[in-house]
């Protein structure tokens, strides 16, 4: 008889705990046209975003739901708080910050990784950011790190923003970009000048409190010729029955000869229904760096995309996604080679358990003008039981000869004869399960920066418990 | 169903992306696939011992679509070739479909040849294997402006076997369109899919290929893999190679190369005095060999050389 080794489900309860919202500080809930307007109005849009949040809207409503992937049927629009007045306006100071929500930070770690590890932080509570702040120095050099709404009332950016916002990601790519048009609230503005290296990583964190509630921030980044910067994103919220969405949008912008490394460990409660949106455009040389952990949510449609538009240009791709009971995670990513001699490159690792689903979807287009280029995928599942399930569905549409396209996907369970040969090592079965798990994961972890490795290994928080199956 | 109207065929088990174009293939029709079905020429084939059947259908103005109906009782082989006869330019629409049930411990060989001309044509095969039993299924497909080639094979029985291996080469505007998918549902059973094959220029192939893991399917294993050469630069190579999974015991795999044929070879092959465009023939004209030599049958051996222009069998 085979011994089954049991691994836990991700521990997520230092991430389960929660604060009362103020019933007046609801907008309201559902998607009207007239609470529309009345974010708009609580936010002091410009005219030309109201218009934007309209035009969005008759989008929304004109789209269907999408026909391929997990259902959403869980998800009931009209439940759904679109917007939470803020307590407090944004601050730069930690003590200035709502005791309560100060109090959810420090518990996430926020303040003292921004005191060891980083160079700004921003942190959101449900629909607006609390607190921004960048490093002295960093600002000197002349990054900006804000949030986005105080950026477009800066006459030195709002016509950047107006430029660049939902550019990339238009309202009419798919239904849930035309919700994030109408409702955006929150999220943040990086600028990197030309030739300036940020040495220190950027982070985000972003915590929905509510409960029912919708997240819908906007990441903007732009990083101009030569320069490099690391952007990290996190992101929790307490269980609750009710289900809540996340619909955020992230939006990159790549220089010539410039590299962008955007790291994300996703960690939403497990009744989140995570639809966000990411894009990147890389210009004559330069790169993108996805670094993408799928732990929580209920259900999951997530894959950053990476148009490469400038000749040399190149993308990145390590993921990670851990499915357990009641979760449906749909991940993966795309690319579109879309000049001459770009590159990308894809590694995904999946792991599903204890009825999870996993399902690793991508796309790699190198368009007729994409000539020289140079595309490799490479992803592994591991199934730990017969309860759950692991898809991969890769698609490769390839539209000139001169291009070298590789793509490999392997899906299997733990080798006995790995395990055997560990046991004659000397290590007990749960050890050497434990390994060749870590070992699987290893090629992803190893990319993430060391503090997110850390709270990846407290995630996973793998407990080799060996019984008899 | 009266207008012509789309129908769906070769539908991806999985979809998709709509974007990508990729979910089914569109067939224009004026009746349902059920209609047309119905009307298919029924032909039921028992192969009975280890001499092939062939059997030759050239594409007319009047030729029908066919049903075949295979019970496999031995190990046996079935040649299905679909032709057109020299100077015929018709440009029919066929549907070819088969339904075949593999008795336990029997191997069944089917192979389907595509050497039409300018007919459109859409084969699709279903095949269920029983206990210790294998589909050993070859394609070659040459002809046809417009090809639909399908192979599904049901790995019901413990230890059955799916092994497909499909050849193309596409010249000139030619469209081919394939699925292929193993259903593992029985124990130990084993799926092999593998095309090969060649763009030319103003081409497209799509090719999608899956192996599904069924829950109880312990101890099985599934590879897809596939090989394009990519010849001209107006050619179009779309793939969606799918692993379902819901049974842990399981290896499953997939592999895929597509783009120019390897530097290396071409350096070899030049520096012994050859020319690329006689590189090119050869390297396209092994894929097809490749298949040749699984069917082993000199008839159709001669058959499918001559539709390419090279030498007979000596």
């Amino acid at each position: 008889m085979k011994e089954k080794t049991y691994i836990e489900d991700i521990d997520e309860s230092i991430y389960d705990f929660r604060f009362k919202v103020d019933e007046e500080d609801v907008l309201g809930r559902g998607i009207k046209s007239d609470l529309i307007d009345e974010i708009s109005k609580e936010k002091g849009d410009p005219e030309w975003m109201r218009q934007l949040r309209q035009k969005s809207l008759e989008i929304f409503h004109k789209t269907s739901m999408p026909n391929w992937g997990p259902s959403i049927e869980g998800l009931d629009m009209d439940r759904i708080i679109t917007y939470i007045r803020p307590k407090a306006k944004m601050r730069n100071k930690w003590e200035d910050v709502p005791e309560d929500v100060k109090e959810t930070f420090e518990r996430l770690g926020i303040p003292q990784a921004e005191r060891e590890s980083l160079s700004g932080v921003g942190a959101q509570y449900d629909s607006e950011i609390v607190y921004h702040n960048l490093r002295a120095e960093v600002e000197k050099q002349g990054v900006v790190y804000t949030d986005l709404e105080t950026a477009m009332k800066d006459e030195k950016y709002a016509g950047m923003i107006q430029k660049y916002f939902m550019k990339l990601i238009p309202p009419t790519d798919h239904k849930f970009a035309a919700l994030h048009g109408a409702v955006w609230s929150g999220g943040s503005f990086v600028y990197v000048p030309e030739g300036v290296k940020v040495e220190v990583p950027l982070q985000s964190y972003f915590r929905l409190n509510a409960e029912s509630a919708g997240q819908f921030e906007h990441t903007l980044i732009i990083i101009e010729k030569n320069s490099y910067l690391h952007f990290i994103e996190g992101c929790s919220a307490p269980k609750y029955y009710a289900a809540s969405l996340h619909a955020g949008c992230v939006e990159l912008y790549v220089g010539e000869n410039a590299t962008l490394r955007y790291s994300t460990i996703e960690n939403w409660s497990k009744n989140m229904y995570n639809l966000n949106s990411k894009r990147a455009l890389v210009e004559k040389g330069g790169k993108i760096e996805w670094i993408s952990g799928s732990f929580g949510s209920h259900t999951s449609y997530l894959y950053p995309t990476s148009i490469l538009n400038g000749e040399g240009s190149s993308s990145e791709f390590t993921g990670i996604t851990f499915s357990g009971n009641g979760q449906d995670l749909d991940t993966g990513a795309k690319v579109i080679h879309n000049a001459p001699n770009t590159s990308s490159y894809m590694n995904t690792r999946s792991i599903s358990k204890s009825g999870g689903i996993n399902t690793f979807r991508s796309e790699v287009i190198v368009k007729p003008q994409a000539k020289g280029s140079k595309s490799s995928v490479s992803c592994a599942s591991l199934m730990l039981d017969s309860i759950s399930k692991s898809d991969t569905i890769p698609v490769m549409d390839i539209r000139t000869k001169d291009a070298d396209i590789g793509h490999e996907a392997k899906i299997g369970r733990i080798s006995d004869e790995a395990v055997f040969y560990l046991m004659t090592r000397g290590l007990s079965e749960e050890e050497a399960k434990a390994l060749i798990v870590s070992g699987f994961c290893e090629n992803v972890s190893k990319e993430l920066p060391i503090e997110y490795a850390v709270e990846m290994n407290n995630l996973i928080r793998m407990e080799m418990v060996g019984s008899i199956g | 169903m009266n207008e012509t109207e789309k129908i769906r065929i070769n539908n991806l088990p999985v979809p998709t992306w709509n974007h990508l174009n990729i979910n089914f293939a569109e067939y224009d029709s004026s009746a349902s696939m059920g209609e047309l079905f119905d009307k298919l020429k029924r032909v039921s084939i028992k192969p009975e011992n280890e001499n092939p059947v062939v059997y030759d259908e050239y594409i007319e103005e009047n030729t029908e679509g066919l049903d075949f109906d295979f019970t496999v009782n031995t190990d046996s082989t079935v040649i299905l070739r679909f032709l057109t006869n020299e100077n015929d330019m018709t440009e029919k629409d066929i549907i070819i479909k088969t339904d075949g049930k593999i008795r336990e411990g029997v191997t069944f060989r089917l192979v389907i040849i595509n050497l039409t001309k300018n007919a459109r044509i859409y084969v699709t095969s279903e095949t269920l294997v029983n206990e210790n039993s294998s589909l050993i299924m070859t394609t070659i497909s040459l002809g046809s402006k417009k090809a639909y080639l399908e192979g599904k094979a049901k790995l019901k029985g413990d230890s059955s076997v799916f092994d497909s291996y499909t050849a193309y080469i596409l010249n000139d505007g030619q469209f081919l369109d394939m699925n292929y998918v193993a259903d593992h549902m029985g124990k130990n059973t084993e799926a092999e899919i593998v095309s090969s094959g060649v763009l030319n220029k103003n081409t497209e192939k799509v090719s999608r290929q899956t192996v599904n893991f069924i829950s109880g399917c312990a101890g099985s294993k599934g590879a897809e893999s596939e090989e394009v050469l990519l010849l001209d630069d107006d050619v179009k190579s779309l793939s969606a190679p799918l692993i379902l999974c819901t049974e842990e015991d399981v290896e499953g795999e997939h592999g895929a190369s597509i783009g120019q044929p390897d530097i290396d070879v071409i350096f070899y092959l030049k520096s012994r005095g050859i020319a690329i465009e006689k590189i090119y023939e050869m390297l396209s004209v092994a894929k097809v060999e490749a298949a040749l030599s699984r069917i082993g049958h000199e008839e159709t051996t001669d058959l499918v050389r001559d539709f390419l222009g090279v030498n007979k069998a000596e």
